[in-house]
């Protein structure tokens, strides 16, 4: 999509002080869509604050695909927050912001004595995001929050897998993200709000909470039944049949979800087996067997003929795809954007799922490094000009 | 606070309840058979089923 009108958050000032992935997750969100951010690290902190750096085997020189992934479209500059110094420009570069985002444990902010409650006097309009693991009360505030850890007290982890499986989480940081889309979905919802009434607010972003929010309906529905959610692997409780099915080749496989009475017709007339299960309930009670006759059918199929044959039919299909199977589809190239230091031939990030209809997308910038455009930062959004910022490093060490 | 009128089906309704949640006010349009969820069996699971 092209076009000059600007992205809907251009000309509002973030500052990031996450780490991690559903900090900085929830900021790039906010950079995307035309936020104008400056992350804040402490270099001697790395790891903590420095949102995954390190020197990694293999060289990617303090940017990890987290970061690369994750931290686009920021500048960073190095402030230590325990000392004074440090400090003193954090809160000034606060008062120049709209919107604070912060992932530490819940009381950090405060003990460091940038708590909403102390910066609010001096920027009353600004958005102050905190995004706890459990929040900034109840019995688990202040405890650290991981992946794996959520989705294990949130009950994700006995809803995911099949029966008799051990529990079972998501990898790759799936709660961070869901974490971070919701902070940025409250965000966006303050900004809005702060349109009409000139003020911000403290957000209170409970991890465990967006967490459990993924599985509302589960628990509602076992609250009703008195009986824990069904872990149903591959199947729906409401199609049928619907699985990951083996195809021919060495773990080859194709995913398929019968929606309704028709769809189930098409596929049976592609099995060419004699059996009905006419209905949906027939079709939940036969389920095992329906499997095998499916397997008996794709076992001689590769996937993708599977989908092929599937999709002409009307029936929900896809093949298993393979990182590198991915990467060489046409799909995939529209999901990429190039970085602007390195041009079309470089390596590319990935976009935003959804565009603005007459607004470009931002041309996405390489995660920083770390501290390395603090003076940008200072000239842009404090007005210093480099006598004035280099009396600052004397003063105040950035 | 905006008006919105929800075209979604399934989980499409997820976004525009966070809408709701924020003080939108939101007008659901369905068919006359209405959101294939409300189609769901109250007992969830595929023993239910059986």
């Amino acid at each position: 999509m092209t076009g000059d009108r600007p992205l809907p958050l251009s000309g509002i000032r973030v500052l990031d002080f996450g780490h991690i992935v559903a900090g900085p997750f929830c900021v790039r969100l906010l950079a995307d869509l035309g936020a104008d951010v400056i992350k804040v690290e402490t270099a001697t902190r790395q790891g903590r604050t420095g949102a995954r750096r390190g020197q990694r085997p293999g060289g990617t020189n303090g940017r990890t695909p987290h970061l690369y992934h994750i931290n686009r479209n920021r500048r960073s500059i190095d402030l230590n927050l325990k000392t004074e110094r440090g400090l003193a420009i954090a809160r000034r570069l606060i008062d120049k912001a709209d919107v604070l985002v912060e992932n530490f444990s819940s009381g950090v902010m405060e003990r460091l004595g940038i708590g909403y409650g102390t910066l609010a006097k001096a920027n009353p309009g600004l958005v102050y995001a905190s995004m706890a693991s459990f929040g900034q009360s109840g019995p688990r505030q202040g405890w650290t929050g991981m992946n794996v850890t959520l989705q294990a007290c949130s009950g994700l982890m006995l809803a995911t897998g099949a029966e008799n499986d051990p529990p079972i989480g998501i990898s790759n940081s799936w709660n961070d993200y869901i974490g971070g889309l919701h902070a940025a979905v409250a965000i966006v919802g303050a900004l809005s709000k702060r349109r009409q009434t000139g003020k911000g607010c403290h957000l209170d972003v409970s991890q465990f909470e967006a967490s459990v929010a993924m599985i509302g309906s589960l628990l509602f529905a076992s609250a009703v039944t008195r009986r824990p959610p069904a872990r149903l692997g591959g199947r729906s409780s409401t199609a049928a049949p619907q699985g990951c099915y083996r195809c021919a080749g060495e773990d080859q496989w194709c995913a398929i979800s019968v929606q309704s009475d028709a769809q189930w017709q098409k596929l049976r007339a592609l099995l060419g087996r004699d059996m009905r299960y006419d209905t949906l309930a027939d079709r939940f009670a036969h389920h095992d067997a329906i499997d095998t006759a499916i397997e008996a059918w794709t076992g001689k199929l590769s996937p993708q003929e599977v989908e092929r044959q599937l999709g002409e039919a009307g029936v929900p299909a896809a093949s298993m795809r393979r990182a590198n199977e991915i990467a060489a589809t046409e799909e995939w190239r529209q999901v990429l954007r190039p970085l602007k230091e390195h041009g079309e031939s470089g390596p590319k990030v990935i976009g935003l799922p959804f565009t603005f209809r007459g607004s470009a997308p931002r041309e996405a910038t390489e995660a920083p490094r770390m501290g390395a455009s603090g003076n940008e930062a200072l000239r842009d959004w404090l007005g210093l000009d480099e006598p004035a910022i280099a009396e600052l490093m004397r003063e105040e060490a950035v | 606070m905006a008006r919105i009128l929800d075209l979604t089906s399934l989980m499409g309704a997820y976004g525009t309840r966070l809408l709701a949640e924020l003080g939108h006010d939101v007008l659901r349009i369905e068919s006359l058979k209405g959101d294939s969820v409300r189609q769901e069996a109250p007992v969830l699971g595929g023993a239910s089923r059986a």
